[in-house]
């Protein structure tokens, strides 16, 4: 799983049909076509990337095959279940993000 | 006219001494020029202190001239030979103060007024710095004040421990500045020329590099280092007068992770400023795993942060591998995997391949010392195959590049020589604190004879660099103690005690 995984650029949750991701390829190409903004990026867990039309075709026949279908839905769900949105607890040895704020270095 | 004249007498000292050595009468250099300007400086200053100051105290004390008047001028007299008592031979501790506060276009005009570090000819390099400095610590920066500082760096002439630090502290700016547009790739970059060209500094001889920007060096790296999570990197070396800055995390990194009798002695950390506090307020006990949902959502969610190139605990990382390999092993209770992939072996295998893929690619930005695992199971075992092939490739890329120079003896800019040296090394570490000390000392006779061939030339072949010289010939006596290598050991501390200088 990575940010060019076929079900964030369909931005399809794992347990999606084949019908809802032949459904949303064809929204998204539709979307593509007529230069919707919101249709051009998409955001995942991993950040937010670009698509075209080329990306979107892509993912829509890698998820055809029922064996790439599972085993990437079945990465999904053991690599990215985080959303990010989870809270976390400091634990003693945790990175300290703003160490340079806190140094007095408020430019770094 | 004094002064004019002792720069006539200084000129012509200087020109009878390169005749009295057989060379021709060549101009002075600036940096000699700057030395000239010093010691005549120096000279009017003590003068000053004969025929200025005494009679004017003399006069002010005196029975007759004891005036209010005569007073006045005495006192401002001698507030004006404090003033350039100060700028003449201790200009860092006031220049520092003024950075600290944000004042880098005053700072850096101060800093060329006041001969800072113009002993090793870095009077440039070190207003450069202080006003990085005080960049660095009013606040976010701006492109045409980053453009001022690469364009000062770009014009340095002198090669030493202050232009490199300078240097780290501009692509720190430079970091932060694409922190705030979101480009995290490049930030990591960036972060790391900063974190390897302070790494060489450290090994500079003391010649090299003026003891301020040393610890101003080590200052930055334990910051680093704690934002990075590794708390191993804040220690204070022996000998080294800290920051307080770096005191403060060296003092809580001791307490906390390192409790030796000697902490326990000194009593609990004192919280005393912004980031003690922030330290202090840490708790002591690791929070444990509970259940197999709760060690998925932590190895998920470091997974997603090393994706997204954020600094992970190297804890954090053998936690996530151990726990993906017991969730994805088919025959143990808490496996995750759907029932139709565990009953397939190759789809099982594929899935191996395919996490350990990804999570080693994750793991390209963010360094995890994967030979302290206990043990290896079916996805850490992946990665840390693909984490050797990776790292041995770009270590033979990294030989095949000195050899190249070795072939053509092509000599590189100051700061591409400080960048191929820092490099190196920086390559070298990441494969011990990967792979373990095993690992390294498999590629040590490659490491010295490439390392030392670039030492040799940076401190043999003009333009001499002999303070980046010594910084490698440290590197390979340290190594060549640890791997009892007598031979070399007596040959590196050689070859520093040559290149302790610094022309």
């Amino acid at each position: 799983v990575h940010s060019k995984s076929p079900y964030y650029i369909l931005e399809l949750p794992p347990d999606a049909s084949v019908a809802d991701i032949e459904r949303q390829g064809k929204k998204l190409l539709g979307l593509l076509e007529v230069g919707a903004a919101k249709a051009k990026t998409y955001t995942c867990p991993l950040g937010t990337f670009s698509r075209d039309d080329t990306t979107v075709r892509e993912a829509t026949a890698f998820l055809r095959d029922p064996a790439r279908r599972a085993k990437e839905a079945c990465l999904m769900r053991l690599l990215a279940i985080d959303d990010g949105q989870m809270e976390v607890a400091v634990e003693q040895d945790a990175p300290l993000p703003d160490a340079f704020a806190l140094g007095g270095y408020r430019g770094l | 006219v004094s002064a004019f004249g002792l720069i006539g007498i200084l000129i012509f000292v200087f020109r009878i001494m390169n005749r009295a050595e057989g060379k021709r009468l060549a101009t002075p250099t600036a940096t000699q020029w700057r030395r000239i300007v010093w010691g005549t400086c120096v000279g009017v200053w003590g003068l000053g202190w004969l025929f200025v100051l005494f009679p004017a105290w003399g006069f002010a004390l005196s029975a007759t001239g004891g005036s209010v008047g005569g007073l006045v001028v005495a006192i401002a007299f001698s507030l004006a030979f404090a003033v350039s008592g100060v700028a003449l031979f201790s200009p860092w501790p006031v220049l520092y103060a003024l950075a600290r506060r944000g004042h880098a276009r005053l700072v850096c005009a101060l800093a060329h007024a006041s001969f800072a570090f113009f002993r090793s000819g870095e009077t440039a390099s070190g207003a450069t710095l202080l006003a990085a400095v005080a960049l660095a610590h009013r606040g976010v920066s701006t492109p045409a004040e980053r453009a001022w500082l690469e364009a000062r760096l770009r014009k340095s002439t002198r090669f030493l421990g202050t232009f490199a630090v300078a240097h780290a502290f501009a692509c720190a700016l430079e970091a932060r500045a694409l922190r705030d547009d979101g480009n995290a790739n490049e930030v990591r970059q960036w972060e790391e020329t900063a974190r390897i060209l302070l790494g060489t500094v450290t090994y500079l001889s003391s010649a090299g590099v003026p003891e301020p920007v040393r610890r101003l060096a080590y200052e930055y790296l334990a910051l680093d280092a704690a934002r990075e999570g590794l708390w191993g990197g804040v220690h204070v070396p022996p000998g080294l007068h800290p920051a307080k800055v770096h005191r403060v995390l060296h003092e809580w990194a001791s307490e906390r992770f390192f409790p030796t009798t000697e902490r326990k002695a000194q009593g609990p950390f004192r919280a005393i400023s912004p980031l003690a506090v922030a330290l202090a307020s840490r708790p002591r006990e690791p929070r444990l795993i509970e259940n197999a949902r709760d060690a998925h959502l932590r190895a998920s969610r470091v997974y997603v942060a090393l994706s997204r190139r954020e600094p992970v605990p190297a804890r954090d990382v053998l936690n996530m591998l151990m726990a993906f390999d017991l969730l994805t092993y088919p025959e143990a209770p808490d496996c995750i995997l759907p029932a139709e992939i565990k009953a397939d072996d190759a789809q099982t295998s594929a899935v191996h391949e395919e996490l350990a893929t990804a999570i080693a690619d994750a793991l390209s930005s963010c360094d995890a010392p994967l030979y302290a695992l206990p043990r290896y199971g079916p996805v850490s075992a992946r990665v840390h195959q693909k984490v050797e092939t990776a790292l041995s490739a770009e270590w033979a890329r990294m030989m095949k590049q000195v050899e190249a120079r070795r072939a053509s003896y092509e000599r590189l800019d100051g700061y591409g020589e400080w960048l191929e040296a820092s490099r190196v090394r920086r390559l070298y570490r990441r494969i011990e604190y990967t792979l373990g000390e095993p690992a390294v000392a498999r590629l040590w006779g490659q490491f010295v004879y490439a390392y030392c061939f670039l030492g040799v030339r940076l401190s043999e072949t003009l333009p001499r660099m002999r303070p980046l010289a010594h910084a490698v010939f440290a590197v390979l006596a340290k190594e060549a103690e640890r791997f009892g290598d007598v031979e070399n050991v007596a040959r590196q501390l050689s070859n520093m005690k040559i290149t302790s200088g610094v022309e």
